[in-house]
């Protein structure tokens, strides 16, 4: 534990003030009265070009360590990648400048190694909310349900998800987990069964984004129909209503929660490549509660935990999933509802 | 003020032209709150209180900035009567698959 001393108090105060002077938005906008003094500016530059470093992976307040030993002082810690040696105007100062900080507070250098986004993967039990892809695409979705009939089980996610938006063949290896997360040869859990088709265009007409995979027999016993961080199955399916809670787990950001705005949201999804934009129309707007990554997550209501969409889509202005009913009614199935628990 | 109904049925006629003109999502929304009748200006306590009423409005969301022919309102028919629902516009980046 720090030693929580009147100097580190005081020291804590100062390296703060330098930390958000060189990590909030821009120079010239934060700290206007603290930057106008030349050398504040001139070591606010400084410092933040050696942040910008590919190498620096994060910036914050610990304690220094000096040959393995910790020192009970509070420093300006660079965590980096890797340390290397590096050219000397792009080095880490030993003291942060006296102008920044009010007084010459230290600095350290500590290897953190590479920052990757916590995401939902493994490799058995086969379970909802877990991340899935298309071999030869470098990317990643989210399980979103078992579909039956329960003698033949599919895995229900996005087209852009298991089909590479339609472009893939029926019979096309899914992974799981998907191949941005590692997902490899040997990960192969089912074969692409069904792709709902997009009229393409960015006619205000379509109304899922969804496809099939087959569950290969061998992988079947595999088989959780729990879904992941809620530990329970589906409750049944319902419509959304405006205001309605909803819940979901996805590959990316894991459990979350989010509100319904809006029923039957209309917008334009621009898939790129040969599929190019794709109108849609009665989807379902809610507040921002997705990332990407999190695409075929099966979106539940809240309170009775009953299966309302799967999400889809994004961006700062909110997350959009499709109502579940008319998917369930397009691919001819139904959720799996009872508990198969992967054993 | 339009009701939610009229908003959709207003969203539903207009969608495809509002897609002509750059927008790339079209909801419907709740307008902000007014002053309730016999409010006082400023947020005072009426000495009334009335029922509040809801008002829709058609929301069009642009990546880039909505043309300035962009209308206030756009006119649907809601029987024999013609009702105007409010047309606002939204600065947003564009939705993508995730």
């Amino acid at each position: 534990m720090i030693p929580r001393t009147r100097r580190n108090a005081i020291r804590y105060r100062r390296i703060r003030v330098a930390l958000d002077a060189i990590t909030l938005p821009a120079p010239g906008e934060a700290m206007p009265e603290l930057l106008a003094v030349p050398e504040a500016a001139a070591a606010a530059t400084h410092l933040r070009s050696i942040v910008a470093q590919p190498n620096v992976v994060a910036i914050g307040i610990a304690e220094k360590e000096t040959q393995g030993q910790l020192t009970g002082e509070l420093a300006l810690i660079f965590y980096v990648e890797t340390k290397r040696d590096v050219a000397p105007a792009d080095t880490v100062p030993p003291i942060v400048p006296a102008a920044l900080a009010r007084s010459d507070v230290p600095t350290d250098v500590v290897e953190l190694g590479r920052v990757v986004p916590e995401a939902l993967i493994q490799r058995t039990p086969v379970a909802p909310g877990f991340s899935v892809g298309l071999a030869g695409v470098q990317g990643a979705g989210t399980l979103g349900a078992l579909v039956g009939p329960r003698s033949r089980p599919r895995i229900l996610s996005n087209s852009h998800v298991l089909a590479a938006g339609g472009v893939a063949a029926l019979g096309e290896a899914i992974l799981y987990p998907g191949p941005l997360d590692g997902g490899g040869a040997g990960d192969e859990v089912a074969r692409l069964s069904q792709v709902v088709p997009f009229d393409r265009g960015g006619a205000f007409v379509n109304l899922m984004d969804a496809a099939t995979a087959r569950v290969l027999p061998a992988r079947r016993s595999e088989l959780d129909s729990r879904i992941a961080l809620l530990g329970t199955v589906p409750a049944g399916t319902t419509v959304p209503a405006r205001g309605m809670q909803v819940v979901k787990v996805g590959r990316t950001t894991g459990l979350t929660h989010g509100e319904v705005r809006d029923v039957n949201f209309r917008f334009v999804l621009d898939y790129g490549g040969p599929i190019g934009p794709v109108g849609f129309v009665d989807q379902v707007l809610c507040t921002r509660y997705t990332g990407p990554g999190d695409s075929g997550s099966l979106v539940l209501e809240e309170s009775t935990g009953r299966a309302v969409g799967l999400h889809f889509a994004g961006a700062s202005g909110g997350s959009v999933f499709s109502p579940i009913r008319p998917i369930l009614r397009v691919i001819r199935s139904r959720l799996i509802r009872v508990t198969l628990d992967g054993s | 003020m339009a009701s939610l109904n009229d908003a959709e049925r207003a969203r539903e006629q207009t969608s495809d032209l509002l897609r002509e003109l750059g927008a790339h999502a079209i909801s419907v929304e709740e307008e902000p709150d007014e002053a309730p009748d016999g409010g006082v200006p400023g947020g005072g306590v009426p000495a009334r209180r009335h029922r509040r009423r809801r008002g829709f409005a058609v929301v069009a969301w642009f990546s880039e900035e909505p043309p300035a022919t962009l209308p206030e309102h756009v006119e649907v028919r809601v029987g024999t009567r013609t009702k105007a629902v409010p047309l606002r516009a939204r600065r947003s980046e564009r939705f993508r698959a995730e």
